[in-house]
């Protein structure tokens, strides 16, 4: 693993996400098996991903989500304002929502995703689980450069979020909670493709 | 309406209520201790994050500064990227542009996120006198909805009720006939996000709070770490922002400095859970975000602090860091302050805002002067030294009784010369010897505190007479 | 002989003259000639942190007055909050009040400049003894004692570490408490005005301190006799009779009990 990653993994975990390292990119199934037996829960078995142009290519998405019990969504195939009703109702009913992410940041654990045709920020609010697939190289080693990036991309993208972990609440007497509005249960795959 | 709502009671009453409170007072050292220590861990262990806050307060001294051109840039942005924005000077004005805009789009049902200015607008009973159904989405503001109470910590608004209190608060307005709630604080919360995700999902209109507006960009940050401003922010087809003009910066330099601060110092973390940057409504080709964005800018008082004695104070980011370290609100919790801005900065902004009529007893009784929210706050706001400016205030405005007036009038006097001094101790013991001792201020003393006598021989006095002959 | 002038304090002067008598004797074992302007009263810090503004100008110009017409080298000051009053709040108070009461900025500005002089040469007790060489202590049996500092010793002056040193180079050992760093609730005349909170973060002070005195410490010892009245004026309304010390008392017992020794 690059310095980033590791010290993106570190901080994220600190957070209380979980981070499944892929070794070599012959390792993506292996990998994906683990995290996805962990995530599917059958009783609701829809698992949408939102393929942002940037996974993996060739990967058995509906066998391996079938052998935990789940159902793949390829939300790609369901681009296009006609389908918005639809999304949003798969999304709501999902037990995981896959993403990939614009960049992440080390210094935060902190993983950024833009609202784009391609990607859906209700994937990684609405289901109990999110998972996101991640480059080695879309890590920074701070907050502050991916901020940049965000800056000068020229089209600022109209709704940006920053993930820095699970859902959390302390508001009841001061004892933290996982998993409130959005996800209790995050990990990120950090590999090469 | 008044610019900042005020609770009726008096501070006797409302002290009194706290101090007797035994679960405010457990909850509430429980929940200030934790967020403290936490906020001094986090920048120990991060330099990179204490550089930034440095550099952070010039940045925002000078956008507070030259917040008109600012604001007129924001404003600009935000109306190119298909935003629209409003002007408030006031909460009326805020509540009845909210309402029509929810007029237009037939909205019946609101969700909100966390948003102090909000609470200062008394938005939720403008909206729901005309007829809106509003929901609070953060934990703590959903308990202090249903339980029909203001805020009592900035950060922690429900920081001062127990697991029992929710339970049965949960049993008694929201849960189903028959359903069963649990009191562990696990349970509470799956509880409320159950009855919340059926709200996000139906709900018309979002409103959210700002806790920073780029003027570069148009952007607005909304910082959360439970993710409900996330859901209010994608889901409802309109959106509304509401922001203090306060939170105006320059540009994504300042930004990036910035953005850390109010996690750091609020809660220890590095970066909160969400961060939401909102630049636009929705893009054609995108699935989520409103279709309509809404900012409204509001004043409602913070113009006549500009350019005076107390402008630092617009650089509050309401962390809430003041709050945790206060020794007065540790006893008293925010309830004391009988505004929705408490601790030390409510001490301060409270007054500023909503007037000394109001608020003025606030910088005389919940303050002892002991410097921790100044050493606490991320912006170096001097609140001590305005907190003392705003009890020279309320004496200039002879808000004093006019015995402890005189009192202060007669010992300055008497003090300033060491002949007047001589006369007090000789006056004192004349009074000792009387047993004359429960008068003037010195009566707050005696009821809970021995006092102690003016020595038969003071210091100076026996230094006299042994020295008579020379200075040394 | 390097010269010192004692600012005593009004409450030393007044309450807890002993407290003064230690400190001379501390400074005379230590080699300084000691200097007592009779014409000094309080630093008017009571009148500038309750808002009267101009009463505590008028008392502030006395000081600077009294204390600039001194030669000493150093100017000693047996409270932390009235020594940080001088140093840091008069040069600003000064120039606010003389504008407020409309002096001419000149006349203001002169004044400030004055306690700014004064303010220069002024120096805590705690951290006098400090930057002074320790005298040789021959084995004393260390005590445990319990500090409570000053929130303005703490957060203006910044410096507890300074006293804390000097006490366990005197053979203290500082017992631990929680919330050390938590004000004990005096406040100035804020303890007469408030006395309901005042009196609770009292108490407040008490439990934590409680821990402190089951470790066994012997005393409560700070640089400032405004918390201590406040403490120790509850403690004995309820009947508990844990003595409270100035530093300058624990310091002068010290050195005598060593002294004894030596011989």
């Amino acid at each position: 693993m690059t310095d980033n990653s590791s010290a993106f993994s570190t901080q994220w975990q600190s957070l209380g996400g979980q981070v499944y390292p892929v070794a070599t990119p012959n390792d993506w199934l292996t990998s994906l098996r683990a995290v996805l037996s962990t995530m599917i829960d059958p009783t609701s078995p829809a698992v949408v991903g939102f393929d942002n142009g940037q996974w993996p290519p060739g990967l058995p998405w509906d066998a391996i989500c079938e052998e935990f019990g789940g159902v793949f969504y390829d939300m790609n195939n369901l681009y296009g304002e006609s389908h918005t009703k639809a999304v949003r109702e798969l999304v709501t009913q999902a037990g995981v929502g896959i993403t990939g992410a614009a960049w992440a940041a080390a210094d935060t654990g902190t993983v950024a995703l833009y609202a784009t045709a391609r990607t859906s920020l209700s994937a990684s609010l609405l289901p109990p689980s999110h998972l996101i697939l991640l480059k080695q190289s879309q890590i920074y080693e701070t907050v502050t450069q991916g901020l940049k990036a965000v800056h000068a991309s020229g089209s600022l993208p109209h709704l940006v979020k920053l993930i820095s972990g699970p859902s959390m609440t302390a508001d009841i007497e001061g004892q933290l909670v996982i998993g409130v509005h959005g996800p209790g249960h995050v990990a990120c795959l950090i590999g090469d493709w | 309406m008044e610019h900042l709502p005020q609770d009726p009671r008096p501070w006797p009453v409302r002290r009194d209520t706290a101090l007797q409170d035994t679960v405010l007072q457990t909850t509430l050292t429980h929940v200030t201790h934790r967020l403290n220590n936490a906020r001094i861990a986090a920048y120990r262990h991060y330099p990179s994050g204490e550089a930034a806050r440095i550099r952070a307060i010039a940045r925002k001294r000078e956008a507070i500064q030259d917040w008109s051109v600012l604001l007129d840039r924001a404003e600009e942005e935000i109306t190119a990227h298909g935003g629209h924005v409003k002007r408030a000077a006031t909460p009326e004005a805020v509540g009845a542009y909210v309402l029509e805009i929810a007029r237009q789009h037939s909205v019946k049902r609101v969700i909100k996120s966390k948003s102090m200015v909000t609470e200062e607008v008394q938005l939720n009973a403008q909206l729901e006198a005309a007829g809106l159904d509003v929901r609070e989405t953060d934990l703590g503001e959903y308990i202090i909805q249903l339980a029909h109470e203001k805020p009592s910590h900035i950060l922690a608004p429900a920081a001062h009720k127990n697991r029992q209190q929710i339970q049965r608060l949960f049993v008694d307005t929201v849960a189903d006939a028959g359903e069963e709630v649990s009191e562990d604080i696990q349970e509470l919360t799956r509880f409320a996000r159950n009855k919340l995700r059926q709200d996000f999902l139906s709900a018309d209109m979002g409103i959210t709070g700002g806790n920073f507006l780029v003027a570069e960009t148009g952007t607005v940050v909304v910082i959360t770490n439970e993710g409900n401003a996330d859901m209010v922010t994608t889901m409802p087809r309109v959106l509304v922002s509401i922001i203090g003009i306060e939170k105006i910066v320059q540009d994504w330099d300042a930004l990036e400095d910035i953005i850390q601060q109010p996690a750091l110092s609020g809660v220890g973390q590095r970066l909160s859970s969400y961060t939401t940057i909102i630049s636009g409504p929705r893009a054609r080709e995108s699935w989520e975000g409103p279709d309509e964005w809404h900012v409204v800018l509001l004043d409602n008082g913070r113009r006549k602090i500009h350019g005076g004695p107390y402008q630092d104070v617009l650089s509050c980011i309401r962390c809430g860091a003041c709050l945790n370290v206060c020794p007065v609100f540790q006893q008293v919790g925010g309830h004391g302050y009988g505004s929705v801005y408490s601790g030390p900065i409510g001490t301060v902004l409270s007054p500023l805002l909503g007037g000394m009529d109001a608020f003025g007893e606030l910088p005389s009784h919940l303050c002892t002067m002991c410097y921790a929210c100044q050493e606490a706050c991320p912006m170096d706001i001097p609140l001590p030294h305005e907190i003392i400016s705003l009890r020279e205030t309320a004496v200039s405005e002879r808000r004093e009784p006019a015995a402890v007036r005189t009192q202060y009038r007669l010992w300055g006097q008497a003090w300033s010369t060491a002949t007047g001094y001589r006369r007090s101790v000789t006056a004192a013991r004349l009074a000792q010897r009387l047993a004359i001792r429960r008068v003037g201020l010195a009566a707050g003393w005696l009821h809970t505190r021995t006092m102690p006598f003016v020595s038969s021989v003071t210091f100076l006095e026996d230094w006299a007479k042994k020295h008579r002959r020379g200075s040394s | 002989m390097a010269k010192a002038a004692l600012f005593v304090t009004c409450l030393v002067d007044l309450f807890e003259p002993q407290t003064g008598h230690a400190a001379v004797e501390v400074l005379d074992r230590h080699g300084w000639q000691v200097e007592v302007l009779g014409n000094q009263t309080c630093c008017g810090q009571f009148a500038y942190n309750a808002g009267h503004l101009q009463e505590a100008r008028a008392m502030a110009q006395h000081f600077v007055e009294v204390f600039e017409s001194s030669d000493a080298d150093a100017l000693i000051g047996l409270s932390g909050s009235c020594t940080a009053m001088v140093i840091h709040e008069y040069p600003d108070l000064l120039r606010r009040a003389g504008q407020s009461r409309g002096d001419s900025s000149e006349e203001s500005e002169s004044w400030a400049l004055r306690a700014q002089a004064v303010g220069e040469r002024l120096v805590e007790f705690g951290e006098w003894l400090h930057h002074e060489e320790s005298l040789p202590l021959p084995a004393v049996k260390p005590e445990t004692v319990a500090v409570h500092h000053g929130c303005h010793m703490r957060r203006i002056l910044g410096s507890t570490e300074e006293t804390d040193d000097v006490l366990r180079s005197y053979g203290a050992q500082l017992a631990e408490y929680p919330d050390a760093e938590q004000c004990c609730g005096f406040g100035g005349t804020y303890s007469m005005t408030e006395p309901v909170v005042s009196t609770k973060l009292a108490d407040a002070k008490r439990t934590a301190l409680s821990q402190a005195k089951a470790a066994g410490a012997s005393c409560l010892v700070s640089g400032d006799w405004g918390c201590l009245l406040h403490l120790s004026g509850r403690m004995q309304h309820e009947g508990d009779s844990w003595p409270v010390l100035h530093v300058a008392e624990w310091i002068n017992q010290r050195e005598k009990m060593s002294a004894k020794k030596g011989e």
